[in-house]
């Protein structure tokens, strides 16, 4: 009978089957997907009295160059810590909130971290890591060492949570080709942001090759934009307080003001040189009017920008462009503002070896380490003072490379920071778009802006 | 014994056949899937809608203060309304143009199974693909469509970054994995009875009384289906808004999905993703109530006996 044959065929598979089903699930248990390779220290240094080294998981998201650099020296200093075997994970890029939140969740988080600076208050806050406070004071003579822009992402109730250990501050970018093309001197040290208006709006070229102001000047078929945006999102305040507004009422700024007269001041200069002078597209990184999603001035598309540090990679690497830079432009009161997003190590509090992990961190922060790792182009800055000029190196582009740490002095980190400060981008930047297309009029723009940032950052907002 | 109450019988575990415990056997490890994977983390959040929890925190249970807040947010109606109107969108249209293609591919004697194979094509291509392709085309300056348009003597309009388009372009991209409802509705028919285009032959109907009186009745049950399924499946959108849009401009093509994910995975509301995610769950019960109490009752069901 049918029937009885498959059930003997069946019951003779069903071991090998069993055995086969229990080592999937097996495998399927005991693997990450994100887990890289362990690195082990060499079997050759260890004592066979020494101590079982501790396993140490450490979380990094970072480019695919970032990583080709990291990864042989987090094997260098495993091999000088036998104490530690550390199992590297890799996050793509833009993934980290998820994973972080996943493993937040799942109570699976590394022992040790590295974030990105944005997004690390929303975990602090919740006690998802360590204070390392008294370590930083008792091994690091209190951070002294560290720029407090960077430091200052990491610092809640004036105790630090972490530690940076680069980051990227924005300078000016200049397209040299386009500058020489238009006759105009290159931007100096002290270029005001007037001076830059005035030379965007002659940068600015339409299709038929006339400026913003001529005759037959075509607006929606611009080739050439002067600067590479305008005051596109909130987390551009640093462009809005060198022209003598703020963005921000309180420290973490869950408080904001659009509305205040100095502010408004200076948003309404951001939107009437994209608006009125068509100096700068409403949509830099969207491609709509460039044709090409991401920079305009990366693409060849505007003469002048303000770019983060990391920008000098992708230029050196396309060589495509020739640029140079200068230190951020000097504001009203005379002083540099300048944004810079930041990366640093957290340990997280769920970790069974708070000891070993704060010793990996501490040595993931040794200028040493910093300087082989970070201080060559495309990548970002280390975060140490001792250390920064690392990252000059006459043998690339730009000429100016010394802009940089002037930036890194003055730079502060993106603000709003709180867990809300992303739904308030969401609920905030298309009313920027608008605002900057003339599709609402600036006060009645600037009176939504305020209440729908302020609605989004209530959650976050001390009472 | 106590006077009107029947005693239990003690339970016992029932006693299976050979037959059924290797049934019982071959199902559990989709079983096991079933349960941990897709049962408990849907009673999980169906439980953590009713909560705030923000971890490492510990869970805050918070009653309906998450439905309540749902209600109260215009962004959570905004959404739901992009998602009714990409569902009607992309559901009613795709039907005509599936039923339409097979109508033309059905009678294709050359070329028929490449043709078939064209039109399946965009089903199988990943939907990341797919977007970022539908991302160049609807480029406003140097896409494809609208320098077709030019062509025409027309300047089209920026799509994605138009608030007024975007979700009309959203559609049309919705509408390149027709190839489903073709092929379902190829077999479908193939699969009318060729007496009744005989009788309805002899009858004296033409192309069109047949199409009315024979193929439509006989194509209703796979429409009723198909409508149900694509409206699950717009519902669900996700791609395309989330690599080509983020829900902008001004919030035109944020659909309940990526609400939900942003909230979940963006802002860190767990709680109120979760409150979301069951409102995504009504809605989906709610359309397929409505579809069943509108549609239900034209569905000619046609079986062997009758």
């Amino acid at each position: 009978m049918p029937h009885r044959a498959v059930r003997r065929r069946l019951a003779a598979l069903a071991p090998p089957a069993a055995l086969l089903l229990a080592g999937a699930i097996g495998v399927a248990a005991c693997s990450g997907t994100t887990s890289g390779p362990t690195l082990s220290p060499p079997a050759s240094g260890a004592s066979p009295a020494a101590a079982e080294p501790v396993t140490l998981r450490l979380q990094v998201s970072l480019t695919p160059e970032e990583l080709a650099a990291f990864r042989p020296a987090l094997e260098t200093l495993s091999a000088a810590h036998p104490e530690w075997v550390v199992r590297l994970e890799a996050v793509p890029q833009g993934s980290e909130v998820e994973k972080v939140t996943a493993d937040l969740a799942a109570g699976t988080l590394p022992d040790v971290l590295r974030v990105q600076g944005l997004n690390v208050q929303q975990w602090i806050r919740r006690s998802a890591f360590l204070d390392l406070d008294e370590r930083i004071v008792a091994d690091l003579d209190g951070a002294d060492d560290f720029y407090p822009g960077p430091l200052e992402q990491f610092t809640w109730q004036d105790r630090a949570w972490g530690l940076p250990d680069t980051a990227s501050p924005e300078v000016v970018f200049y397209n040299t080709a386009m500058f020489d093309a238009a006759g105009l001197a290159y931007p100096t040290r002290a270029w005001t942001y007037d001076d830059m208006r005035a030379a965007a709006i002659a940068l600015t070229l339409d299709a038929g090759g006339r400026h913003p102001g001529e005759e037959g000047f075509d607006p929606a078929r611009i080739r050439q934009w002067g600067w590479n945006g305008g005051l596109t999102y909130f987390w551009q305040n640093e462009m809005v307080r060198a022209l003598g507004g703020d963005l921000c009422l309180n420290a973490d700024c869950t408080s904001m003001s659009f509305t205040d007269p100095a502010t408004a001041a200076a948003i309404e200069w951001w939107v009437t040189l994209v608006r009125d002078d068509h100096a700068a597209p409403y949509d830099p990184y969207g491609g709509s009017q460039t044709g090409v999603p991401g920079d305009p001035f990366l693409a060849g598309a505007a003469a002048m920008g303000s770019n983060g540090w990391f920008a000098v990679g992708q230029l050196n690497a396309a060589a495509t462009i020739a640029y140079d830079v200068a230190p951020p432009l000097v504001g009203v009161d005379g002083q540099r503002h300048t944004p810079l997003s930041t990366n640093g190590y957290v340990i997280a509090a769920s970790s069974d070896h708070p000891d070993e992990a704060w010793a990996l961190v501490q040595a993931l922060v040794a200028p040493e380490f910093l300087a082989s790792t970070w201080g060559r182009p495309g990548h970002a800055v280390p975060a140490r003072i001792s250390v920064a000029g690392s990252v000059i190196d006459a043998g690339h582009g730009p000429a100016n490379q010394g802009a940089v740490l002037e930036a890194m002095a003055a730079g502060r980190v993106f603000r709003p920071y709180t867990a809300s400060a992303f739904a308030a981008y969401g609920a905030t930047v298309d009313l920027f778009t608008r605002l900057n297309t003339g599709e609402l009029a600036i006060e009645d723009g600037l009176a939504r802006l305020e209440a729908a940032a302020n609605e989004a950052l209530a959650p976050d907002r001390d009472p | 014994m106590t006077p009107g109450v029947a005693r239990r019988r003690p339970w016992r575990a029932p006693v299976l056949r050979p037959r059924e415990r290797w049934f019982y056997l071959l199902i559990a490890p989709w079983l096991v899937g079933l349960v941990v994977f897709q049962a408990a983390p849907i009673t999980g959040a169906a439980a953590l809608a009713f909560a705030e929890w923000a971890p490492p925190l510990p869970i805050e249970w918070v009653g309906s203060a998450n439905l309540e807040l749902m209600l109260r947010d215009p962004v959570f109606w905004q959404s739901l309304a992009n998602t009714l109107v990409y569902s009607v969108g992309t559901v009613v249209p795709g039907l005509a143009l599936g039923l339409g293609l097979a109508l033309l591919l059905r009678g294709q004697r050359r070329g028929g199974t490449v043709l078939r194979g064209a039109v399946f094509m965009p089903v199988v291509i990943s939907g990341v693909a797919t977007a970022l392709v539908w991302g160049w085309i609807l480029n406003p300056r140097f896409g494809l469509l609208n320098a077709l348009l030019g062509l025409a003597g027309v300047q089209g309009p920026a799509w994605l970054q138009d608030p007024g388009w975007a979700m009309p372009a959203l559609i049309v991209m919705g509408l390149w994995n027709v190839g489903v409802n073709v092929i379902v509705y190829l077999a479908a028919l193939n699969a009318v009875p060729r007496e009744l285009h005989e009788a309805a032959a002899l009858d004296g109907a033409g192309r069109a009384g047949r199409f009315r009186h024979v193929v439509w009745p006989a194509l209703t049950p796979i429409t009723f289906y198909l409508a149900i399924v694509n409206a699950i499946g717009a519902f669900q959108v996700f791609t395309p808004t989330y690599l080509l849009t983020g829900g902008g401009p001004d919030g035109s093509t944020l659909t309940l999905a990526l609400y939900t994910y942003q909230n979940a995975f963006g802002y860190g509301r767990l709680g109120y993703a979760s409150a979301l995610s069951l409102a995504l769950v009504a809605a989906l019960v709610a359309l397929t109530v409505l579809q069943f109490r509108l549609a239900g009752r034209r569905v000619a069901y046609v079986g062997a006996d009758g």
